[in-house]
């Protein structure tokens, strides 16, 4: 999920716990918001600290303008076998080719394990935004486009379509991991390794507790402000878990991540709008109970203390929800990249 | 009061708009309580000054876009990433993308003209669920605008630390201007340090300090180069993008226009992450979008008849001399939109033509020095010699961002900050803090 999806999913979250919604209202509390920054916490933690702090072997820095894919897939193959040959890991830093101010050429890394083969393959530029000017890849030569190289080691690779996209801003990190009896290709080592772990939101819940209390606060306040801290938390792991990296959900115990359950991806516009959006009509409906004079939705059942309007939940919540998932349905192409298709066409067959 | 005449007033107030709102870095907000003061010497009824007023912000949200596309033309040896529109401006597509963003502030128009029938009912009635949870809506808003911004880049072949060291700079500066901003606005707001007689130009020389001077200060040293521009005849641009772009930036709009302190750039942040907008064209046509329910929605809000519904800078201060309370005052002001806001376009077209074939002649620093001048002058005039010390605090603080790379947007904490603790009750604490007087 997005951080956007994140944040406000939390906060969504944390407005359904007992007392939370009283407390914001007549304490003029900010427990929500404790919430929803836990919501986005564990991807603050690796992209501000993790990610910059992680140990990097090698750097691939492709030559400008144009890189020498050869070399490139070459070298790859060869930090493939060290690792294997050497048993040790080694994590690289892929790094970017800027052409303008606002502008990036896209190339691609295709790891084959099946033929042992590193295919390095130029791509047309990019702007920030992803709009792509194909005719950017004519100008190079032909032969010059697509560089392989081969490797001895067992390797295993299973992520997405085996390729590799190296686009704008730093670049991904990628570690070669050896086990037994093959070479793991982990993609961003550093994310989801220690922020998307249960036992580290306990940690820092506790930190949260001993806060607020130390504060001065009531032992049932800074109870409920933990438990907003570890509801925003883990709605953030939870729903990253819904993709295809996963994460490593008991770190320190797990030293690596569990596969996602592959249900949507992180940056599918309509699964995150459609949590977005649930979201945001919870958040109204918790404060529209709060207020001294609420809207009286239609439909309006009582169950004990609970009041649910069947207009509210099916009109404004759910009907929105579908549509925007028959949209993507009819519209969501994931990972869609024309040219690539075209050039590993026989490759991605055989996957 | 006679249907024309509020339309006149409304088509005279988009030109003079228009006019001002060429200025680059001239904010409408800080122009218009001129007019209220002098309104009354012309003679000017105050329901047809409120009308005028709504011309005004209704030039500003569509004219704006020359400012933004044409005068803040970025040095690109500074910034890893550029804004979308400044991007096309060095790639000689500012008209284009001028237009683009008319197009998406005709977008935002007609769908403000199109719902007006129904945010009459529906305005209010969110308003009075939203009230109550506005401190922590706030809180959370201006958090997530905090917590949001990543390292773009780190450099190549440097050691971890020197890769944290360069991330952080960035995001350091982000946190630094935040923090300056959250105290610079609340000693403004409860200091009581700006004269009494300036009571409607209160927050205008933090504004100009922070947003405009700053700019300008940075247009004077870097100089920026804008090549020879291309008249475009058709935009770079899908009925895909129009709507997708449009629909962000106008939800995003419309909730800035509802929630105090928000602006159409935040609500258009918020909204475009949220439908996972990245497209260049998509995002210039938000921008439009957005702006220009923001403005001209939040400003509209206060003819909604019955309900006072006070929303914006510039509502605040018109409030103080006409709250309109008819339906008919509310649908000319329907028409005014829809009338104005063509009218806007049309100027903008023309504008910009002229621009795009003759902003390569345009000495950046030079222009930026005299609008300094202009700026201090109407500071000095407004607000007295208190109000240009402000001014240059927050242009001091404004340059951070702009030097460090950061979000600009942190600099809007100068506002929502202080009433985020008015809101919550702890402003008080907070001024004890601080060591001012309660």
């Amino acid at each position: 999920m997005r951080g956007v999806t994140h944040y406000f999913l939390a906060a969504a979250l944390v407005s359904l716990i007992p007392f939370v919604m009283q407390l914001s209202v007549y304490e003029k509390a900010f427990i929500i918001v404790v919430g929803a920054v836990a919501g986005i916490l564990p991807d603050f933690i690796d992209f501000k600290i993790v990610r910059l702090l992680w140990p990097i072997d090698e750097e691939i820095i492709p030559e400008w303008p144009i890189p020498d894919t050869k070399a490139i897939a070459k070298r790859i193959a060869d930090i493939i076998d060290r690792a294997w040959n050497e048993k040790r890991t080694i994590t690289i830093q892929i790094h970017t080719i800027k052409t303008g101010p606002n502008t990036w050429r896209r190339w691609y890394i295709h790891l084959d394990p099946d033929k042992k083969k590193v295919s390095v393959i130029i791509g047309p530029i990019q702007t920030f935004g992803g709009r792509l000017f194909m005719s950017t890849v004519e100008e190079i030569l032909s032969e010059k486009r697509m560089g392989e190289a081969y490797f001895s080691a067992p390797l295993k690779y299973d992520y997405k379509n085996r390729t590799i996209e190296v686009s704008i801003l730093a670049g991904p990190t990628i570690a070669f991991k050896p086990s037994k009896d093959h070479v793991e290709v982990v993609f961003l080592p550093w994310h989801r390794y220690m922020s998307h772990s249960f036992i580290l939101m306990f940690l820092l819940a506790s930190v949260v507790f001993l806060s607020i209390w130390g504060m001065g606060f009531s032992l049932f306040a800074s109870a409920l402000y933990s438990a907003a801290f570890m509801v925003g938390y883990a709605s953030h792991i939870l729903s990253d878990h819904l993709g295809h990296m996963g994460s490593n959900l008991f770190w320190p115990i797990t030293k690596s991540r569990t596969p996602g359950l592959k249900l949507t991806e992180s940056a599918d516009p309509y699964s995150n709008f459609a949590v977005f959006w649930l979201s945001i009509t919870t958040l109204f409906w918790q404060m529209n109970a709060y207020v001294p004079e609420p809207i009286v939705f239609p439909w309006t059942l009582k169950l004990g203390a609970i009041a649910i309007s069947v207009f509210y939940v099916v009109i404004i919540m759910i009907l929105p929800t579908l549509l925007i998932l028959i949209l993507r349905h009819k519209y969501w192409r994931p990972s869609s990249d024309p040219y690539l298709e075209n050039l590993l066409r026989e490759e991605l067959l055989q996957i | 009061m006679d249907v024309l005449i509020g339309l006149l007033f409304v088509i005279l107030g988009v030109i003079v708009g228009a006019l001002v709102s060429i200025l680059p870095s001239v904010h409408i907000y800080n122009i218009a309580p001129i007019f209220i003061l002098i309104a009354p010497s012309l003679g000017i009824p105050s329901s047809c000054l409120l009308f005028f007023l709504l011309g005004n912000v209704i030039g500003f949200a569509v004219i704006n876009a020359i400012s933004t596309i044409f005068f803040s033309a970025p040095d690109d040896t500074t910034f890893i990433v550029l804004l979308p529109a400044q991007t096309m401006l060095i790639n000689g597509r500012g008209f284009e993308a001028a237009i683009m963003m008319g197009a998406g502030a005709l977008i935002g128009a007609s769908v403000l003209v199109a719902l007006s029938p129904l945010l009459v009912l529906i305005i209010p009635v969110v308003l009075r669920v939203v009230n109550p949870h506005l401190h922590w809506i706030l809180a959370l808003f201006l958090f997530y605008i905090l917590f949001s911004e990543f390292p773009k880049d780190f450099g190549i072949g440097k050691s971890k630390w020197a890769r944290f060291k360069a991330a952080w700079r960035t995001l350091a500066a982000g946190y630094l201007t935040f923090i300056l901003a959250s105290v610079y606005g609340f000693i403004i707001m409860y200091g009581n340090i700006m004269p009494v007689e300036s009571a409607y130009f209160g927050m205008l020389p933090a504004f100009i300090g922070l947003f405009a001077i700053s700019s300008l200060i940075m247009n004077i040293f870097s100089r920026p180069k804008v090549p020879k521009q291309n008249i475009q005849r058709s935009l770079d641009a899908t009925k895909l993008d129009l709507i997708k772009g449009g629909l962000a930036g106008i939800s995003g709009g419309l909730f800035a226009a509802i929630v105090p302190a928000l602006t159409g750039g935040m609500g258009s942040i918020i909204a475009g992450q949220a439908t996972g907008q990245r497209d260049e064209a998509q995002f210039i046509i938000s921008i439009g979008a957005s702006r220009f329910v923001y403005y001209v929605g939040a400003f509209f809000f206060l003819f909604m008849p019955g309900f006072s519904i006070v929303r914006g800078g510039l509502a605040n201060i018109a409030a103080t001399v006409y709250i309109p309370q008819r339906y008919s005052e509310y649908f000319v002001a329907v028409a005014g939109i829809a009338i104005g806001s063509v009218l806007a376009f049309g100027i903008l077209v023309l504008i910009s033509y002229f621009l795009a074939n003759n902003i390569h002649r345009v000495r950046y620093d030079y222009l930026s020095i005299a609008i300094i001048i202009l700026l201090s002058v109407i500071v000095y005039s407004t607000t007295g010699l208190m109000g240009l010390f402000v001014m240059v605090v927050g242009t001091a603080i404004g340059l951070i961002p702009l030097i460090y790379g950061s979000r600009r947007l942190h600099c809007m904490a100068v506002i929502i900050f202080p009433l985020m603790l008015s809101m919550a009750g702890l402003a008080d604490e907070f001024a004890l803090l601080l060591g001012l007087p309660i």
